[in-house]
C-alpha cells in the first residue's frame, strides 16, 4: 500500500515531467558526489561546496575568463577548420569513386593515427606555436567529419538533383538548395560528435606546448596536486559546453528540421 | 505529315535517326529509339502512348535536354534547341524538397524576382492550395503533392511542358480533378504539352492527339488525332467509341505493334 503510495508520487511528480528528472538527476549527482568527498575526507576529493568556492574566486579574482577565452578561442578555430576541410573532402570522396579510391587509405591512417601522435609530430614539425596548436586539432577530427559527411553524400536523393537539372537551376542553387540541404542532418551529426571531442584534445595540446588555456592549467594543478581547482576549471568549461549546446547548436537543429516535426 | 499551314516559332520538330546505351557490362550497344520522326505544333496537348520499355524515360531527357547524345534533330521551328526555353517537367512522383514550404518549392525553380515570386503564388491559388501555402509537404495529401507539382510545372512559363505518367498510382477522382486542373491551366498558358501515359483513356480524355510507340527500338507506329470539343467529360460515349474503334482496328497498339 505505502509502496504503491510512493510509486505514484513518484511516476505523478518526476516520471511525467522531463525537467524535474533532469533536476532530480542533477542532484543526485551531487548528493553522490559530496558523500564520496565525506567518506573519502581528503585533499584529492574535494567536496562541491570547495570546488564552487574556488569556482567563484577564479572567476572574479583570478584568471580564470581568459584562459577559459583562449581555449574557447581554439575550439572554435578548429572546429571550423575541421568542419569545413572534413565536409568538402567528405562530399568529394562521396560523390567521386575514383578520388575516394585514391585518398580512401590516407584517410584511414589519419583516422587511426592516435591524436598523441599528431600532437607530438605537429610541435615538432611546425614548432611550439598557435598554428601547429590548431592544425593538431584539426587534424585529429577532419578523418571523423570525413566519415560522416561521405555516408551523406552518398545517401543523396539523385531524383531531387534532377529536378534541379530539368528546371535548369544555376550550379550555386543546386549545391545550397537541393543538394546541401539534404546533408543537414550529417552536417549536425559530425558538429555534434566534433565539438566535444575538439575541445578535450584541445586541452592536450595546451598542456602539451602552451603557456595559457586550460590545459595548461590543468597541468600546473596537477603539479601542484591542486584537485579543488582543477575541479573547478573543468566544470567551468562544461558550463561553457553546456550553454553553446541550449544556445547554438540546439536551436540550429531545430530550425533545420523544423520540416520535420511539424 | 504536318499539315499545318500557318508555321509558328516553337512548333517542336523531332527526328530522331537513333539513340541507344552502351552496355559497359556486356560489352554491347542498345538501341532505344530508331527513325522517329514527329512534329508537334505549337500549343498542342500531345500524348505519348507504349508499352514499357518503349524508351519514353529516354525520349523525354532528350526533350528537356537532359541529355544531348543523339543521332538527329530535336528543334523548334525557329532553329533554336527546347532547352534554350524554359521548360516544364513533372515526374511520376512529386519530387519536391521536404524541407521547403509549398510556396518555396513552386518558386525555388524561378530566378525569385518579387515577381515570380507572386506568379508563384498565384499559381498555388489556382490550384487550390492558397490554405497550405506555407506548409510543408509532408502535412500534405498525395493529391495535394501533385497540386504543387502542377504549379511548379507551369511557373516558369515554360515553352513546352513534359509529363512522365504524372498521375500514376492516384486513386481516380483525385486523378481526374488533377487532370482537368491541368487542362485548365494548359488552356490559360497555351503551353506545348508532351505527355507519356499508359491509359489509353486518359490519354482520349487529355490529348489533341496521341502518338502511339512501338517497342525499343522505339518508333511511331500510330498517329492518331482526338476531335473533341472541350470542355470534355471524363465519362463520355464518344471517348468510349474512340477507344474501342482504336483497338478493334488495332488490337495489340498498346503492346506495341500494329
Amino acid at each position: 500500500m505505502l509502496n504503491r503510495f510512493f510509486k505514484n508520487i513518484f511516476t505523478d511528480y518526476f516520471v511525467q515531467n522531463a525537467r524535474n528528472v533532469r533536476i532530480f538527476s542533477f542532484l543526485l549527482l551531487l548528493f553522490i558526489w559530496e558523500m564520496a568527498a565525506l567518506l573519502i575526507n581528503s585533499d584529492v576529493m574535494p567536496s562541491p561546496k570547495t570546488v564552487l568556492i574556488i569556482f567563484y574566486d577564479e572567476m572574479i579574482y583570478g584568471e580564470m575568463l581568459y584562459h577559459l577565452g583562449v581555449t574557447l578561442w581554439r575550439v572554435i578555430l578548429a572546429f571550423t577548420i575541421a568542419m569545413l576541410v572534413g565536409t568538402g573532402l567528405g562530399i568529394a570522396m562521396g560523390s567521386k569513386k575514383n578520388l575516394n579510391i585514391m585518398l580512401d587509405g590516407w584517410h584511414i591512417l589519419l583516422l587511426n593515427t592516435p591524436a598523441l601522435v599528431i600532437i607530438i609530430l605537429c610541435y615538432v614539425w611546425f614548432g611550439l606555436n598557435e598554428i601547429a596548436a590548431i592544425t593538431a586539432v584539426s587534424l585529429n577530427k577532419i578523418p571523423n567529419v570525413l566519415v560522416t559527411i561521405r555516408e551523406g553524400t552518398r545517401a543523396i536523393d539523385r531524383k531531387i538533383l534532377e529536378v534541379a537539372d530539368v528546371f535548369k537551376v544555376s550550379y550555386k542553387k543546386k549545391f545550397f538548395n537541393f543538394f546541401l540541404p539534404q546533408l543537414y542532418p550529417f552536417i549536425m551529426a559530425a558538429a555534434r560528435g566534433g565539438i566535444s571531442l575538439i575541445w578535450k584534445i584541445v586541452l592536450v595540446v595546451e598542456l602539451l606546448g602552451r603557456s595559457n588555456g586550460i590545459g595548461y592549467k590543468l597541468n600546473e594543478f596537477f603539479n601542484l596536486f591542486d584537485i579543488a581547482s582543477l575541479f573547478a576549471y573543468t566544470l567551468s568549461f562544461v558550463t561553457v559546453m553546456i550553454i553553446v549546446e541550449y544556445s547554438i547548436i540546439s536551436p540550429i537543429e531545430r530550425r533545420l528540421n523544423k520540416w520535420r516535426t511539424t | 505529315m504536318e499539315n499545318n499551314i500557318i508555321k509558328k516559332p516553337h512548333d517542336l520538330f523531332v527526328n530522331i535517326i537513333s539513340k541507344g546505351y552502351e552496355d559497359k557490362n556486356q560489352n554491347t550497344y542498345n538501341n532505344a529509339i530508331k527513325d522517329m520522326e514527329f512534329i508537334v505544333p505549337q500549343g498542342q496537348f500531345c500524348c505519348l502512348v507504349g508499352p514499357s520499355g518503349c524508351g519514353k524515360t529516354t525520349l523525354l531527357n532528350l526533350l528537356s535536354g537532359l541529355d544531348t547524345k543523339l543521332e538527329g534533330s530535336i528543334r523548334y521551328q525557329d532553329g533554336t534547341l527546347p532547352n534554350e526555353w524554359p521548360i516544364g517537367y513533372m515526374f511520376q512522383e512529386p519530387r519536391l524538397m521536404p524541407w521547403l514550404t509549398v510556396k518555396q518549392n513552386v518558386s525555388i525553380v524561378t530566378k525569385q524576382t518579387a515577381e515570380e515570386i507572386s506568379h508563384s503564388e498565384e499559381l498555388i491559388n489556382e490550384m487550390g492550395l492558397t490554405k497550405y501555402m506555407n506548409s510543408f509537404p509532408s502535412q500534405l495529401s498525395g493529391g495535394m503533392q501533385r497540386r504543387v507539382a502542377i504549379a511548379r510545372a507551369f511557373v516558369n512559363k515554360p515553352k513546352i511542358l513534359l509529363l512522365d505518367e504524372p498521375f500514376i498510382s492516384l486513386d481516380l477522382t483525385v486523378a481526374n480533378l488533377l487532370r482537368k486542373m491541368l487542362i485548365k491551366l494548359w488552356e490559360n498558358q497555351k503551353t506545348t504539352i508532351i505527355f507519356v501515359t499508359h491509359d489509353l483513356r486518359e490519354a482520349i480524355y487529355l490529348g489533341d492527339r496521341i502518338l502511339f510507340l512501338s517497342k525499343g527500338p522505339s518508333q511511331v507506329i500510330h498517329d492518331l488525332k482526338i476531335d473533341m470539343k472541350r470542355p470534355r467529360k471524363t465519362e463520355d460515349d464518344q471517348m468510349e467509341k474512340i477507344r474501342t474503334e482504336l483497338i478493334i482496328t488495332y488490337p495489340e497498339i498498346l503492346s506495341g505493334k500494329i
